[in-house]
């Protein structure tokens, strides 16, 4: 006699073998359990047990002969190529030499996984390599948490996973030269920062860009519109290139200007005269009503040069 | 001995042997298999073998509602079901025959030799 018991255990069996078997697609799944119930029920009633549901799906699908309504996947042809190819190289693998370098690689496989985060993180994080912000070196540190754990197998928990995890490695493998490239760039930026290998330009002492020469004659008082050569003819001007420039800032509103008086190329005529910023036109021209000053030495005078004389009153 | 193996070959031939009389359901079948003295087969195994049987179209089938449970679904042989079962029942005999035949005379064969030596 059926009890309420055994249809509540026949139904439930039955739902778990139409699961196991769903990916049959919902006609050939129709024909092979139309009645399941029915036979499942005279089973209990003869006494035996229904015992385990996959394995009795998987005897089922055995025997119907039924393969899965899709098609093959492209996973399921990559596969099958794959093991076409291993067994294709297998000769070659065999070989002492290729299989040491083999199992190199495979040591450094560890290596790849961390590589693979990085490189999650990379396109994750908007293309930087190096982590910008608070919340970035969390992303940077769960990313090469999740890689590696993908790498030992674990965290995945559907059976896409493992295809999922190819697709992702083949992205991370495409994303690792451009990660490479932002690597460098931020090596190299990061060396061009560092005052003791930054190479300024112009006159530099001790370091620091000098901005203006002033010269004192023998009588120790200031000289005006003194040219200055370097020892190959090269006027010795503060910035190299400044040749058409028509003014360099000096800080407190200040400009320095070149000379008027030597064309176009007055810049190593010293001390650079100067002019208020504001003189300045809106695109950076030096108006030639512009007021030029002569700058403010920094001492008044110097002591004589030993045996300096006076010029003789009665010369004149 | 286990006939496990010898019996997926032959399974099919035994399915469309108990239903050549009579329609069947699929425990029913089971059932009957079983009475014929094929109790290893599981009845996965036989839904299975009738559902590919129909598929390949040497059975049809009906359903027949059950009064306050489940449906049954009946399975009957067909004309092409039937010419195959003849065609089955020819080739295993033929072969039963000769295996018999074969199993047999090794006995028989040792036997001489045995004898002969001795």
């Amino acid at each position: 006699m059926t009890t309420t018991l055994d249809i509540e255990q026949v139904t439930a069996f039955a739902k778990a073998v139409r699961r196991s078997l769903a990916d049959l697609g919902p006609d050939t799944l129709d024909e092979l359990t139309d009645g399941l119930e029915a036979d499942l029920a005279d089973k209990l009633a003869d006494g035996e047990p229904l015992g385990d549901a996959a394995a009795y799906a998987a005897e089922l699908r055995a025997a119907a002969g039924v393969t899965p309504a899709t098609r093959p996947t492209i996973a399921d042809n990559a596969r099958a190529n794959l093991a076409d190819l291993r067994s294709r190289i297998a000769p070659l693998t065999s070989h002492p030499a290729i299989a040491a370098v083999l199992a190199f690689l495979v040591a450094l496989r560890p290596a790849w996984w961390i590589i693979r985060g990085w490189a999650l993180f990379y396109l994750f994080a908007g293309f930087t390599a190096i982590p910008q912000n608070a919340f970035d070196p969390w992303l940077l540190i769960g990313l090469v948490v999740l890689s590696v754990q993908w790498g030992r197998g674990r965290w995945l928990p559907w059976t896409w996973s493992r295809g999922g995890v190819i697709a992702v490695s083949v992205i991370a493998a495409l994303a690792v030269p451009a990660l490479y490239t932002a690597v460098v760039d931020k090596v190299t930026f990061s060396n061009r920062m560092d005052p003791n290998d930054y190479i300024s330009e112009g006159i530099l002492l001790n370091k620091y860009p000098v901005t203006n020469i002033f010269a004192y004659g023998p009588d120790g008082e200031p000289l005006t519109d003194v040219r200055l050569y370097d020892q190959d003819g090269n006027p010795l001007s503060m910035i190299p290139g400044t040749w058409g420039e028509q003014s360099y800032w000096a800080g407190e509103d200040t400009l320095l200007v070149p000379s008027q008086d030597a064309g176009t190329e007055g810049w190593n005529v010293y001390p650079l005269q100067q002019i208020d910023s504001d003189d300045l036109t809106d695109m950076g021209a030096v108006p030639t009503w512009a007021k030029r000053e002569q700058p403010v030495p920094p001492f008044a005078s110097v002591q004589q040069l030993r045996g300096y004389e006076e010029p003789a009153a009665d010369d004149e | 001995m286990d006939t496990t193996q010898l019996l997926k070959g032959v399974l099919d031939v035994a399915v469309l042997a108990v239903i050549r009389d009579e329609d069947g359901y699929g425990y029913d079948i089971v059932r009957r298999l079983r009475a014929a003295g094929i109790d290893e087969v599981g009845d996965a195994s036989v839904y299975g073998t009738l559902r590919r049987l129909y598929s390949a179209g040497m059975l049809s089938s009906y359903v027949v509602p059950s009064e306050g449970g489940p449906h049954r679904k009946y399975y009957g042989i067909n004309a092409q079901g039937s010419s195959m079962l003849a065609a089955h029942t020819k080739d295993w005999e033929a072969f039963a025959g000769i295996m018999s035949g074969l199993l047999s005379t090794k006995r028989a064969a040792r036997v001489t030799k045995i004898g002969e030596k001795a």
